[in-house]
Formats: C-alpha cells, sequence, structure tokens
C-alpha cells in the first residue's frame, strides 16, 4: 500500500553507535495534478452558472431601457423571451443550487482535496497510504459532481439548501468521503514519519471528521421507493429540520470553507513567502478555539423564527464569540507575512494570499455582526446575506485557491510558471471583480432591509406593494453581472496560463525520491508523564501539577486516532447541547389542533414546489415583528410546520414571503395567469413563467408511494388514506379546476401540474384559520415533534 | 422515567450557561496548553511546512 521502497542505513546518523535505518519514499503528485485541473475546471463552471443566475436576476426578459428609451428587446412569437426562454431546467430556482453546490463542492472541493493531498504527503513524511483510494477518491467525487449537474436542473432536489442532492448521491458522498478519503487520509498519519502532526494536519481532521457527521445527521430521509423517479422525505419535519439543516448549513461553511482552507493557509502561506508560521501557538489556541466555537453557532440563521428563542440566543452569543479566534488565524496569517512583504509587491501566490486572508477576516467580522439579534432583523431575507458570501466565497476561499494553484503550477508540472504577468493580471481582474460584485449588492441589501420594514407616521407600510422594493434594487444587479463577468475574466485569464504552464511541462515527470526515518526509530519513546516540582505538597496535588502541564495533550497531538477522537468529542458536545433540547423539550413545538396533514394532491404540489427550488427567491416564515405582519400577516408558529418534510422557510425574499399565501390570494386563476406569464400580472416582476405546469400532467399513481414514505417519517396516513388517495386528489383537482373556468380560466388543466401546486399554495397558511376537526377524525399517531 | 421525558418538562436555560462554561474551561485549558511549550518545540513544530520532507539526516 505505502510508497516505502529501499530501506537503507542513514550515513550521517547523529548515533553513530545506533545506525538509523532510511526508508526511502515518492511523493504521489499525480493526484495533485488531477485534483488541481479539476478544480479550476469546476471553477469556471461556477462562475459561469454564478453568472447567468445574476444576468437572470437583471434581466428577466431580454430587454433594456434606459430612461425610457428602448436599447434592445428580443422577441419570439411577438412575446418578450425570458431570461430562461420558457426552459423549466434553465430557472433560477434550479439552477441557483447548481452554482452553489457548483461552487462549494467541485470548486472549493477540489482545491481542497489538492491542497490535502500535497501537503498531507510533505508534512507526514510519507506517500499517500493507497494510491487506489486517492484515485478512488477522485473519480468518484467528480462523478457526484457530474451527478449533481445532472440532477439539479431537473429538478431532483432534497429542497435544503446546500444539501439538495438526492439519496442515491447523498449515499455516494458518503462512501467517497469516510470510505475512500478519510481511510486514506487517516491510514496515511498512521503511517507517516513526521512524530509531530503539523497544525494543518489538525484542521483537516476536523474537516474530516465534522462534515461527515454533518452530512449523515442532515441527509437521514425516507426515499420514495419507485423506478421512476428519486425522491425522499427528511426525518424531521418544520422547527427540527430548520434546526438541523442549518446546524449542517452553517457548518457546512465552517468545515468546508473554513477549516480546510486554513489548513491551507497554515501550509502554503508559510512555504510561499518562505518563514515559518508568526506563531505556533496562536495557531494552537485559533484551532481548538474554532472547533469548539464554531459548531455553536447555527442557529443565528434562524432568528425570530419559530426556533425556541433560548437557542437562538446561544447561537448569537457563540457567533460573536467566533469572532476571537477567527481574527487570531487572520492576524497569525498575515503577520507570518513579516519580513516578507517586499515579496507582495511581486508574487502573485502572495497578493493572492494577502486579498484572501484580509477578506477572511472581514467576512469573520461581518458573520458575528449579521449574527447580532437586530442587525440580523434588518439584514436577514436580504440581499446583504449574499454579499457577506460572495466576500467570503470569492474573497477567501477562491482567492486562497488560485494563490495556492499559481504556487502549485511549476512545482507539480515541474517547469516555470507561463506567465507572472498573466498571473498577476488574474489577481486585478479578481480582486476588482469581487468589488463590483459586492458592494452594489451590500447597498442592494441595506436598502431591501429599509424598505420593508419603513413605515410612514400613520403606522402603515411605507412600501407596501413587494415590487417597488424589487425594482429599486436592479441597477445593482447590473452592476454585479459586471462584476461577475470580470471576476470570471480573470478565471479565464488563469486558465490559459495553466493551460500554457501544463503545455511546457516536461515529457516525464521527475520523482524524487526522499528519504526519511520511521517514526519508531525516530521516537522510541511514548510520552510520559513528568515528575512534579512540588515539594511538600499531598500527592493530589503533585498530580494536579503534572496533570497542569498538559504533557498528555502532547500525546494526543501524536496519536491521529486519539486526536480525531477528542475533536469528535468538542463538535459533538456543541452539537448534542442544541439538538436534544431541540427535539426533547415539548415546548418548542405547541401542537396546533387545527394542522392537519396535507392532502394527497397538496403532497403532490409541494412536490412540485421543492422541486422548482422555489425556496431559492420566497420564504415561509413570517416574523413576530410589524412590518412583517402588517405585509404578510399573522406570524408563523413551531406547530404550523410539523408535517413539512421538509422545511421550507428560505434564507431569501427575491419575491415577497408565502407563509400565508393560502389566506392573502386565494383566487386559483390568478395562479394561473401568473405561473404562465408573470410580467403580465405584476409588471416589474423578475419570476420568470412556469409554462410547463401547465402542460404537463399529474402522476397521480405516484401519490401513494410518495404518502407511505411520508408516514414512515411519522406523518399519521391511514391505509384507507393511500387507498382513496387518488381518488382525493382527483376530486380536489376537479374543484380547483371548476373554480378556475368559473373565472373565465382555461378550461384544460384538471391533470396538470399546475393545480396540485395551487392546491399546495391555497393551503400555505390558512390551517390556523380552520376549525378544529372533531375528535373522531383526529390522526391515530401524532409526529415526533407533538407527543402529547 | 425515561430521558426523553425529563427533557419534556425541563428548561433549556441551564443548557445554555453550561456551554458556556464548557468552552471557558476548554479555552482556559488550551491556552495554558499553548502558553507552556517551550518554545524550541514551537519552532520545530512551526518549520515542518518548510522541510520537503527529504530528510537526509536523523533527527533526534
Amino acid at each position: 500500500m505505502t510508497a516505502a521502497a529501499t530501506d537503507s542505513v542513514n550515513p550521517i546518523s547523529s548515533t553513530p553507535t545506533k545506525p538509523i535505518r532510511m526508508e526511502s519514499f515518492i511523493y504521489d503528485d499525480g493526484i495533485v495534478r488531477k485534483f488541481t485541473l479539476a478544480m479550476y475546471v469546476w471553477s469556471i463552471v461556477a462562475f459561469l452558472v454564478g453568472l447567468l443566475i445574476a444576468t437572470q436576476l437583471a434581466f428577466p426578459l431580454l430587454e433594456l431601457s434606459i430612461a425610457g428609451t428602448q436599447i434592445f428587446q428580443l422577441t419570439w412569437n411577438g412575446e418578450v423571451i425570458p431570461s430562461n426562454f420558457w426552459q423549466e431546467w434553465l430557472t433560477f430556482g434550479r439552477l441557483r443550487p447548481l452554482h452553489t453546490n457548483a461552487a462549494i463542492f467541485a470548486f472549493a472541493g477540489n482545491a481542497i482535496f489538492a491542497a490535502v493531498y500535497y501537503s498531507t504527503q510533505r508534512l507526514c513524511k510519507a506517500r499517500m497510504w493507497s494510491d487506489l483510494l486517492s484515485n478512488l477518491h477522485f473519480w468518484g467525487w467528480q462523478l457526484i459532481i457530474l451527478c449533481a449537474a445532472l440532477t439539479l436542473p431537473f429538478g431532483i432536489t432534497q429542497g435544503k439548501e446546500y444539501a439538495e442532492l438526492e439519496w442515491p448521491i447523498d449515499l455516494m458522498i458518503a462512501v467517497v468521503w469516510v470510505g475512500f478519503f478519510a481511510v486514506n487520509f487517516f491510514m496515511t498519519l498512521v503511517h507517516r514519519r513526521e512524530r509531530h502532526m503539523y497544525v494543518a494536519l489538525w484542521f483537516y481532521i476536523a474537516t474530516i471528521v465534522t462534515v461527515t457527521i454533518l452530512h449523515v445527521f442532515n441527509n437521514l430521509v425516507s426515499p420514495v421507493i419507485s423506478g421512476t423517479m428519486i425522491k425522499s422525505y427528511p426525518i424531521y419535519a418544520g422547527v427540527q429540520d430548520a434546526f438541523m439543516q442549518w446546524w449542517y448549513g452553517h457548518n457546512a461553511v465552517a468545515f468546508f470553507l473554513t477549516t480546510p482552507f486554513l489548513g491551507l493557509m497554515y501550509y502554503f502561506l508559510p512555504k510561499a513567502a518562505e518563514r515559518p508560521v508568526f506563531s505556533y501557538r496562536l495557531s494552537i489556541i485559533h484551532f481548538w478555539s474554532l472547533v469548539f466555537i464554531y459548531i455553536w453557532a447555527g442557529p443565528h440563521h434562524l432568528h425570530y423564527t419559530a426556533l425556541p428563542d433560548w437557542a437562538s440566543t446561544l447561537g448569537m452569543l457563540f457567533s460573536v464569540m467566533l469572532w476571537m479566534p477567527s481574527w487570531g488565524g487572520m492576524i497569525n496569517g498575515l503577520l507570518t507575512l513579516r519580513g516578507a512583504w517586499h515579496k507582495v509587491a511581486t508574487d502573485p501566490v502572495l497578493k493572492f494570499f494577502v486579498v484572501g486572508i484580509t477578506f477572511y477576516g472581514m467576512a469573520t467580522f461581518e458573520g458575528p455582526l449579521l449574527s447580532v439579534k437586530s442587525v440580523n432583523l434588518l439584514s436577514h431575507y436580504t440581499d446583504w446575506t449574499i454579499a457577506h458570501v460572495h466576500s467570503g466565497a470569492l474573497g477567501w476561499n477562491a482567492m486562497m485557491s488560485f494563490g495556492m494553484m499559481y504556487w502549485l503550477l511549476p512545482r507539480i508540472f515541474q517547469t516555470k510558471l507561463h506567465s507572472q504577468k498573466l498571473a498577476t493580471a488574474h489577481f486585478w481582474l479578481s480582486t476588482v471583480g469581487i468589488l463590483l460584485y459586492i458592494v452594489p449588492i451590500y447597498v442592494a441589501g441595506v436598502m431591501q432591509g429599509l424598505m420593508w420594514r419603513a413605515v410612514d407616521d400613520a403606522g402603515q407600510l411605507q412600501y407596501p406593494n413587494f415590487i417597488e422594493t424589487v425594482t429599486a434594487i436592479i441597477p445593482m444587479y447590473y452592476l454585479r453581472a459586471i462584476g461577475g463577468s470580470v471576476f470570471l475574466l480573470g478565471g479565464l485569464v488563469g486558465g490559459y496560463n495553466f493551460f500554457k504552464t501544463w503545455r511546457s511541462r516536461p515529457p516525464t515527470y521527475e520523482q524524487p525520491v526522499h528519504q526519511a526515518p520511521p517514526l519508531s526509530a525516530t521516537d522510541l519513546h511514548e510520552a510520559v508523564a513528568p515528575q512534579s516540582k512540588l515539594i511538600g505538597v499531598s500527592k493530589v496535588g503533585q498530580k494536579l501539577d503534572i496533570f497542569g502541564t498538559m504533557w498528555w495533550h502532547r500525546a494526543w497531538e501524536r496519536l491521529p486516532v486519539r486526536f480525531t477522537l477528542y475533536t469528535t468529542i468538542a463538535v459533538l458536545i456543541a452539537s448534542l447541547f442544541e439538538i436534544i433540547p431541540t427535539f426533547l423539550i415539548r415546548a418548542n413545538v405547541p401542537t396546533i389542533a387545527s394542522v392537519t396533514p396535507y392532502t394527497p394532491l397538496e403532497v403532490y404540489g409541494r412536490d412540485i414546489y421543492v422541486a422548482e427550488g422555489c425556496y431559492n427567491c420566497h420564504s415561509q416564515m413570517i416574523r413576530p415583528i410589524v412590518p412583517e405582519t402588517k405585509r404578510y400577516g399573522e406570524y408563523s408558529k413551531p406547530g404550523e410546520f410539523v408535517y413539512d418534510h421538509p422545511f421550507q422557510w428560505g434564507s431569501r425574499r427575491i419575491g415577497p414571503d408565502l407563509a400565508r399565501e393560502g389566506v392573502s390570494r386565494p383566487q386559483e386563476n390568478w395562479h394561473v395567469l401568473h405561473f404562465e406569464n408573470p410580467s403580465q400580472i405584476t409588471p416589474g416582476t423578475i419570476m420568470p413563467p412556469y409554462t410547463w405546469l401547465l402542460e404537463k400532467k399529474i402522476d397521480y399513481a405516484s401519490i401513494p408511494t410518495r404518502m407511505l414514505a411520508l408516514k414512515r417519517v411519522g406523518v399519521p396516513y391511514t391505509e384507507e388514506d393511500r387507498r382513496n388517495s387518488i381518488d382525493n386528489a382527483k376530486a380536489q383537482a376537479k374543484a380547483i379546476s371548476d373554480a378556475i373556468i368559473q373565472a373565465n380560466g382555461r378550461t384544460d388543466l384538471e391533470d396538470k401540474d399546475v393545480v396540485a401546486l395551487i392546491a399546495y399554495i391555497k393551503r400555505l397558511g390558512t390551517d390556523l384559520y380552520k376549525p378544529v376537526p372533531p375528535a373522531a377524525s383526529q390522526p391515530a399517531a401524532q409526529p415526533a415533534a407533538t407527543v402529547k | 422515567m425515561s430521558f426523553k421525558e425529563i427533557f419534556n418538562f425541563t428548561n433549556a436555560g441551564w443548557m445554555s450557561q453550561i456551554a458556556l462554561l464548557i468552552f471557558l474551561g476548554v479555552f482556559v485549558a488550551v491556552s495554558i496548553r499553548a502558553l507552556t511549550r517551550s518554545k524550541k518545540e514551537m519552532n520545530a513544530a512551526s518549520h515542518l511546512p518548510l522541510e520537503e520532507g527529504s530528510t537526509q539526516e536523523h533527527k533526534p
């Protein structure tokens, strides 16, 4: 398995009487080349899709007018062409998950793996344990990304942000991450030839362990067993699902986009600066504080929602505390350049790293700021969050990745970088692109927040029509599209430089043979407890003195398995402290007697809502604050969501909240016309047309299997409910179709998807106002969340 | 009485306080640990990335 080759005796051993056996080994840079190439290719895909959806928001219709003068307009059959070209797989709702998944798991993921495979081998003085596992990891991960690209645009999604991929792909991720990557990584640690595990390896360990935990627990689902569709429902519902999702979502940022990149920083920055990290002591405090605090912070994504107040307050408190270790890391990174700042002026690698670390500092200052409840009240659901996310993803992750890429290219291709000037041009285009992107979106976010909450002297909403708050920020969307284009241009320049460097590689790569003694030869003795220096005190005092020297932590650091175990405990303690009470305390989710499971047609319609990715633009969560209750109606209650598998609260309001849509807009035909051509019903809207909903037929036969899957996660459907589900769905569809016809609407929609979606939308928020069903019709069982 | 039943009737406020105390304990312990390590040991560790791994001589 290992690449260890010839054994030899070290001729320059410091202990001549006891020769040290040396082992020879060759690093596997082939796997680093593969991941670096994949990182670059997927980065362009992620940027392109991002630019496409940013342009769709700026130009929902392919026309442009400036000051009343039409600059251009593209039409087809007399209609202005919408930015999705009437194609279902080109809508913002379906493509946004593709963009986020490509950016996080494809671009950042491959960057992480390139960094891990390069640095782990050097820090361990060992080749990766198994070339086979390295390659299975690489190809398995690319297959996962391909599956994501082939499912998300077609509406195959779990409907949870950053966890959209359906259960078969989730299983693949688990196998590739744990079975190939983690096993290979940990076995390399076990077979390492350097006793001390450098701090970068700690960050990698935390990443591998925590992502495994997050992925498994957030993706526990009940699959719909069917030969014709890939579909599942999470085992959690409503408040619990929201909690689990943001425990996952926030920590995906923490342990996929932060800790591995910090490992990257702690390894590649000293390499590029040619000097050691400023303070290794600070890096230890940075690591443990970050790992311990980050995991608590998730609930700040759910302020003023139906989540219990204590949980969101705890999330806020830990988020504010997170600022300290984050800035500790940033300062440690920047001060590593002490005495080397002159190199920054000429070295594009250091340029990328300096800006990347600076953005890390900015983003980790802004994150705690946004977690403060009063700030969050303004920022939540607005584009401010989007600006924050992109300052992190583009400013921190992309800049660090490209910095690493430029450092790696000459080394892994064993040639000179084609052009330092082009690398510098890439740097400036990226920096300017980021700024052009985030500044207008910060402005847009603050504008949205202020306009949504603005009330006049009479206490009425100043902008009661939501569309006013949309059209006001469109100019910012133009600027964002320009910023995104500039950033993409930088990426393309980088690609050209990459290609030309690759072209100048030697015909065959040299494979330098390295030598190091095996671990047993360099450190025969395990750490043993020191003697206490205290005299004249009790044995207990001496023991405490010995314990206080923390000698045992040194032992942990040398033992990867035990070190991993303690990292896992740190993560689990925090998780369980929040998860257990959220799931078990009855008062958290008071039962509302009038809330009943969805009807068969509503279940089908809800699945369409999820598949179309409506949550990417619409929230379903009215916060208990006056401007929201005035705009949308009664605030949302935890008990309203007990049958929501998955929850669909959303995190953004590109369009208005829909939590009480069934109360405020029950007119069936309005929805038909709106789906067919939103611009005609709401001039200025940026929602694309959903014409296929009026064409595609409802798959009635699939409804019983969907209900069975829901029953498995606690929705109290009886066998009779399932048996009658198709007839009931058809009856409800007919009633909706009749209402549409009565309103002079289309007469051919009775068996079309739009009717099912309208059934679901008409149900939204209405349960509170329904009479309590008689005891006889009460469900036989209660979902876990509402145990009586 | 089951674990679930106990939690059903408990108040979660104390858990927040315990959480903060646990963090404080961990933070203090890690700080002591980091600050009490020898300079030689820290220097050796911080130089690890600068070694390309081609160890030609034995380090005791």
